[in-house]
């Protein structure tokens, strides 16, 4: 029996199963895992200006596990979801803000700050949970991969879709979604509000969950002392603002109307996932093109996906809007310490195509470009943003933009039962109308997975003209 | 002045303890001077006297066998007619896992997942600040699901959970052999599937095919007494007989969907739980034995309608099935527990409490009918107090009822706390606080008094046979030193 999916919720586009309807996603059941322990009454954490930065952008993670194989050893036996459900109540103790919820500063406590520390957004540590969402797919494993290489952006079915709001008082930070498959695997879908963290650290948060699943032992909760991991409260009175240039606004953008507490990016198109795996020879035969010598393979596969949309945009923005793209590099978090390793860390900048228009240019010019790009760290950003920071403003798909992943997949693997994931993807969701796609090292082998989203209509397009690109070189 | 009201009251508090110990040692104050006169009289007469008073009684052997004969006749009727002792070898309550906790607001956001309106929602909120639960409490995995997800199935996978782990935690304190059970019962009011929980046992332990197996539904959160009282006399018409008592509460399938108020507080207070309790009337069981059982009373006021409809289950406007507690509720408990005591009190108070309630009764009929009936001070009679952790509310006013004082309550409280309203095994969670804590001394009487539907007051009175060492190693090991707590009037969410 076939049922199309039923991902509605309310403020987010309907995420109904892409293309045939045998891969649809169905049959959703939601519970909540909780913290093991108490971590103590009003412990709040607090939100740094980066963080608010991103309040609006989500980071979708989906690992893709095979069935193990009919002789495997005991050890690598297939999980069942109370086992998966099992570990998480002692990781939540270790990342007890994953599992609380957002607040906002009330007027007439911190009497001595001025009103912008009023209705700034922290998170209260009440243990309230993370959702857990158990669904099914009608397909096998092997079915899904093809349709993902043949059509992209199958991803998004595997994670759960909802943002925060409209009631921030009720809304998780983390959905877990496991779908299990008809030949028994299984999929992991993690959405993450930016919020609380950028890519490395979601990614270190949940591979400290596999090992907690795979059999290793959890710090006993009571050594833990939730006050004493915390940051403190940013300082009543700003920093010195006033004086600051006015950064240059590609950067970060302001949203075009108030978002209050449903936190998605209001976008004139409708924002669809995207995604696109180039192979280590593709990558090897782009970095022989000449000129591509001292470049990444970030910026390589970034430049084709810059160009490509630049032409497929043409039409319909002219040639300036995709002469600006934001660039984010991540970096690696401490892991521990007194943020537990939640932080925006990651550096934003952008790079500017300000000769020919990026449609026409070479590549490796590209390349060059945003390898060049001057990028500054995200808590720079956000001083520099000013008051905009406090509102809503839009950091991924202010313009095109790329992130840099790199190795997270390798620096944070998520090994269950002795097994690794057949598919790995990182994206980002809730982002502007820009578009935004996360290049990161895939799952098997030493290429590379483009995800994102896109435009409507735009995913398409882009994976013939990249395909074409690919196959020129 | 203030000196003289202190010395006027300190000269009341000893008039009273002279007035107690004279009363309770009546007996013996009188006897004393009469053996220590007929002592010195012996002392007097000498050896020579004694002699002669023995032959003047001319008894001959006929005379003293018969009167020997007699002796042992009557002294072997007396023995012979005595209830058997009920020993209570050792008990053991269930501790839910981390991964069944359902902080506050846990509960309340998915009670606003579930539910569109407002004003029920609000409602419970207002019910779980005010209710004296804590953050650790407990529900079982079905109600981790939004919405709950009720099935037969999930309800089996809960009893089986709750039972058989309290049940292992049991064989494992005692050595019992599930072949020497002779008796089980089980009691859980609110889900009796086919075959009975028992026969789950049964099944699971492999128990002997002529055990005697009772299986008790429907009678609300005072089953647990019930079930002991039924343990008891069916431990009296069997010699030499080890009976398992089972009390719990199943919660999966009694989540209530709809919204109707006086419905919805079992939703807030009721949590996961069960015990398991050993009792045998096996003489070698005494010396390993913790408890024995003195007294059962039980107090049934179904007889008033209003006592007997103010714990009803039944389907609201929408056709959900929930059960619904009166306003009354509190009243009607204070009546039961009224009945209850007054049953109760000849058997355990001393005399010199005995003596004032007739006295001041006596008074209020003849002399003047303003005067308040005298509440008898039980805190003279029990050491411990085991008050079912109803409801704060219960707890308060039984605190008042019965002039307790905080430290005499605090079992209660801290398991209301700790573990939620866990029905008819809330008891058991009370008297493991209290060995927890080290305050449980061999010699000290416990009362454990149960409510529950119909209306029914129960009361249950042990003797305490042995000191209770700590630490225990029951459900309060991990959290024992983080009690007592403050808990605030009103929690805020």
């Amino acid at each position: 029996m076939v049922v199309e999916a039923v991902v509605v919720e309310s403020g987010s586009p309907a995420a109904l199963g892409v293309g045939a309807g045998s891969m649809a996603v169905h049959g959703h059941r939601l519970s909540t895992v909780v913290p093991s322990s108490v971590t103590g009454e009003s412990v709040d954490y607090e939100l740094t200006d980066a963080d608010l930065l991103h309040k609006l952008h989500y980071v979708r993670a989906v690992h893709v596990f095979r069935a193990p194989a009919a002789a495997a050893a005991p050890g690598e036996r297939a999980l069942s979801v109370r086992e998966l459900k099992e570990p998480m109540f002692p990781w939540l103790d270790m990342f007890f803000p994953v599992s609380g919820r957002l607040r906002r500063r009330q007027q007439q406590q911190d009497a001595a700050a001025d009103d912008e520390a009023a209705g700034r957004p922290f998170v209260r540590c009440n243990d309230c949970g993370v959702r857990i969402v158990e669904a099914a797919c009608d397909a096998t494993v092997e079915q899904w991969m093809e349709a993902e290489a043949e059509r992209g952006g199958m991803c998004k079915p595997l994670a759960y879709d909802k943002v925060i709001g409209p009631e921030l008082f009720f809304s998780p930070l983390l959905y877990v979604q496991i779908t299990s498959f008809k030949c028994g695997g299984m999929a992991l879908g993690f959405t993450w509000a930016h919020v609380i963290g950028d890519i490395p650290s979601a990614a270190a948060c949940f591979a400290t969950w596999a090992q907690l699943a795979s059999g290793n032992k959890a710090p006993p909760p009571t050594l833990r002392d939730p006050l004493s991991l915390l940051p403190p409260p940013p300082p009543a009175a700003p920093p010195a603002r006033a004086t600051a240039p006015p950064a240059p606004s590609s950067v970060v953008k302001a949203t075009s109307a108030p978002v209050g507490d449903h936190w998605a990016v209001p976008t004139a198109h409708d924002m669809v996932p995207f995604s696109f795996h180039v192979t280590e020879q593709q990558l090897n035969a782009l970095q022989q093109r000449p000129g591509a010598a001292g470049v990444g393979p970030f910026e390589l596969v970034s430049a084709l996906v810059w160009r490509a949309l630049a032409a497929i945009r043409a039409s319909e923005d002219g040639d300036e809007a995709t002469r600006t793209v934001t660039v984010v590099r991540t970096t690696q978090p401490a892991v521990g310490g007194r943020r537990l390793g939640l932080t925006n860390e990651h550096r934003i900048g952008h790079a500017v195509a300000s000769g020919s228009p990026p449609a026409a240019a070479d590549v490796a010019a590209l390349a060059a470009l945003l390898a060049g790009a001057r990028v500054e760290d995200a808590g720079a950003v956000a001083a520099r943003a000013g008051d905009a920071a406090a509102g809503d403003v839009v950091v991924y798909g202010a313009s095109l933009t790329f992130v840099d992943a790199g190795g997270v997949v390798e620096a944070h693997p998520l090994e269950l039962a002795g097994r690794r994931p057949a598919h790995v993807e990182y994206a980002v969701d809730g982002v502007g109308d820009g578009g935004a796609a996360v290049v990161h090292a895939a799952a098997r082998g030493r290429g590379r997975t483009v995800a994102g989203s896109l435009r409507q209509g735009e995913p398409g397009r882009l994976r013939a003209a990249l395909r074409d690109a690919l196959r020129a070189a | 002045m203030p000196s003289g009201v202190f010395s006027g009251s300190v000269n009341l508090k000893y008039v009273k303890l002279g007035y107690q110990y004279l009363v309770n040692h009546f007996l013996t104050l009188l006897l004393v001077p009469v053996m220590a006169a007929t002592a010195l009289e012996l002392a007097r007469m000498g050896p020579g006297e004694l002699l002669s008073l023995w032959r003047s009684l001319e008894l001959d052997l006929v005379h003293i066998l018969v009167s020997a004969f007699l002796v042992v006749f009557v002294g072997t009727v007396y023995v012979m007619s005595r209830p058997r002792p009920v020993y209570l070898v050792d008990y053991a309550c269930y501790k839910p896992p981390a991964s069944c906790r359902v902080p506050f607001s846990t509960f309340m956001e998915h009670t606003r997942l579930i539910t569109d309106d407002d004003k029920s929602v609000r409602f419970q909120t207002r019910i779980l600040e005010r209710s004296g639960l804590g953050e650790d409490t407990c529900l079982p995995p079905a109600n981790h699901y939004i919405p709950p997800n009720p099935s037969m199935e999930a309800s089996r996978a809960e009893a089986q959970l709750v039972i058989f782990s309290a049940i292992d935690d049991l064989v494992r304190r005692t050595g019992l052999k599930p072949k020497d059970i002779d008796i089980l019962v089980v009691n859980c009011s609110l889900f009796s599937p086919t075959p009975s929980l028992s026969a789950m046992i049964i099944n699971k332990y492999k128990l002997r095919s002529n055990i005697r197996s009772f299986n008790l539904s429907g009678m609300g959160c005072s089953a647990g007494l019930i079930s002991i009282d039924l343990t008891r006399d069916m431990l009296q018409v069997h010699p030499n007989s080890n009976a398992l008592v089972v009390s719990t509460e199943i919660i999966t399938p009694n989540f209530y969907q709809g919204s109707r108020r006086d419905m919805l507080l079992p939703n807030c207070l009721f949590r996961m739980g069960a015990a398991a309790i050993l009792l045998s009337n096996r003489r070698r069981e005494a010396r390993r034995a913790k408890y024995r059982l003195v007294h059962v009373v039980r107090t049934h006021k179904g007889a008033d309608d209003r006592a007997y409809r103010c714990v009803y289950q039944e389907e609201d406007e929408q056709g959900f099935s929930g059960i619904s507690l009166s306003k009354e509720l509190m009243a009607i408990a204070g009546d039961a527990l009224k009945s209850n005591i007054t049953t109760i009190g000849p058997l355990v108070l001393p005399m010199s409490e005995q003596l004032l309630f007739f006295f001041r009764l006596v008074g209020r009929k003849l002399i003047n009918k303003t005067w308040k009936p005298y509440i008898p001070d039980f805190k003279l009679a029990f050491e411990h107090f085991c008050i079912h952790a109803g409801g704060r509310a219960v707890i308060d006013e039984l605190q008042k009822n019965l002039q307790l004082s905080a430290r005499h309550v605090e079992a209660s409280r801290m398991t209301l706390h700790r573990f939620g309203n866990t029905s008819s095994s809330s008891l058991w969670y009370e008297l493991a606080y209290i060995e927890a804590k080290g305050r449980m001394r061999r010699g000290d009487r416990v009362w454990q008094i149960g409510f529950g539907s119909g209306f029914k007051c129960n009361s249950a009175v042990w003797k305490c046979l042995r000191t209770v060492k700590t630490p225990t190693k029951g459900p309060w090991d991990d959290c024992i030193h983080r009690y007592p707590v403050e808990i605030p009037d009103v929690v805020k969410l």
